[in-house]
């Protein structure tokens, strides 16, 4: 009897913290960064080959590229605020953290946007050299993530006022924190690579 | 202890955030107000590549969390292994790619303005190197 108890308690507590749905979903990260990891060698590849067109140098707003980062930071860093707050229960506290992580996250991805579409203005567009086909899968890629995250972010809202702190939601939660941890640190590379020494 | 851990993972993030924009900022403004402007450019290539791999530690060590589960060891042999991939992905194709492109002059679509070109001018160093 004593002994069923026990074994009972572990299973529960086993499952309880969801740690492998997270371990499974840390396996998708992975995965993901290899992904990431053949855009960033096609693009190292290609990272002169401009035809005689458009060189990255010229369209390269260093400024620009430092509030993205600092929003992707920003947001990074709340999304952390946020898992300490469902750390200690405190509903309205994680909303309200998912909530500037959400808007930092959207604000980013209008940069990206606008930055596209003044490239695409000005004439740089994919079939203009292999240089710029890399640059935009590259960079597109990273940001068609990061708006997958926001979905999730909105669906998370949804989740969080119908079943407040439940244990699913702690692990949607723990999922989407490192999803979105990742998201920036891939950026880190985006921008050491692509504008950084594109830059230089 | 639901306090403690609170109070620790408060200071960890805050701690990384703070590594972070250090790291950024000295990125940016070394480029940005051309500290670096008088550096070989393998140098300058190393020396920021070298801070991008600094702050993506910083992050993966203050930011996710990996050793505070019960899957610590897990997720932390998965994750080297993936290194040990992403480092010959990228490394391999360089290396075997970057060979073959520069013994294609102007056939690859490789007409570039020269002021421009890193590799180029990467490639022109080894070559004096030898």
């Amino acid at each position: 009897m004593n002994t069923s108890v026990r074994i009972e308690t572990i299973n529960e507590d086993h499952h309880d913290n969801g740690s492998t749905q997270v371990f499974g979903f840390w396996i998708y990260i992975l995965q993901d960064l290899f992904l990431f990891a053949t855009l960033f060698a096609n693009f190292a590849v290609f990272s002169s080959t401009y035809d005689g067109g458009a060189a990255g140098k010229d369209f390269i707003n260093l400024p620009f590229v430092m509030v993205e980062t600092f929003l992707l930071l920003f947001s990074s860093i709340s999304c952390g605020f946020a898992m300490v707050n469902l750390q200690t229960n405190n509903l309205q506290g994680t909303r309200l953290s998912l909530q500037i992580t959400f808007i930092l996250g959207l604000a980013f991805v209008g940069m990206e946007v606008y930055e596209f579409m003044h490239l695409i203005h000005q004439g740089v567009i994919p079939s203009v050299s292999t240089y710029w086909s890399a640059f935009f899968v590259l960079v597109a890629t990273h940001g068609v993530h990061v708006i997958a995250g926001l979905i999730w972010m909105m669906c998370m809202f949804v989740h969080l006022s119908r079943y407040k702190l439940s244990r699913d939601n702690r692990i949607r939660m723990a999922c989407l924190s490192l999803f979105w941890h990742f998201l920036d640190i891939v950026w880190i590379g985006v921008f050491t690579v692509v504008y950084l020494l594109g830059a230089l | 202890m639901d306090m403690q851990t609170h109070k620790t993972n408060m200071s960890k993030y805050t701690m990384g955030f703070v590594l972070s924009v250090i790291l950024t900022l000295i990125a940016f403004f070394s480029v940005m107000l051309h500290w670096i402007e008088d550096w070989s450019i393998s140098a300058k290539v190393f020396f920021l590549l070298g801070l991008a791999v600094i702050q993506m530690t910083v992050q993966i060590m203050f930011f996710l969390h990996l050793n505070e589960n019960s899957d610590a060891k897990w997720n932390i042999g998965t994750m080297w292994i993936a290194i040990i991939c992403v480092f010959i992905i990228i490394a391999g194709t360089w290396k075997t790619i970057q060979h073959l492109n520069y013994n294609m002059m102007g056939g690859s679509g490789r007409v570039i303005r020269d002021s421009d070109n890193l590799s180029s001018s990467l490639n022109r160093e080894e070559r004096l190197l030898d």
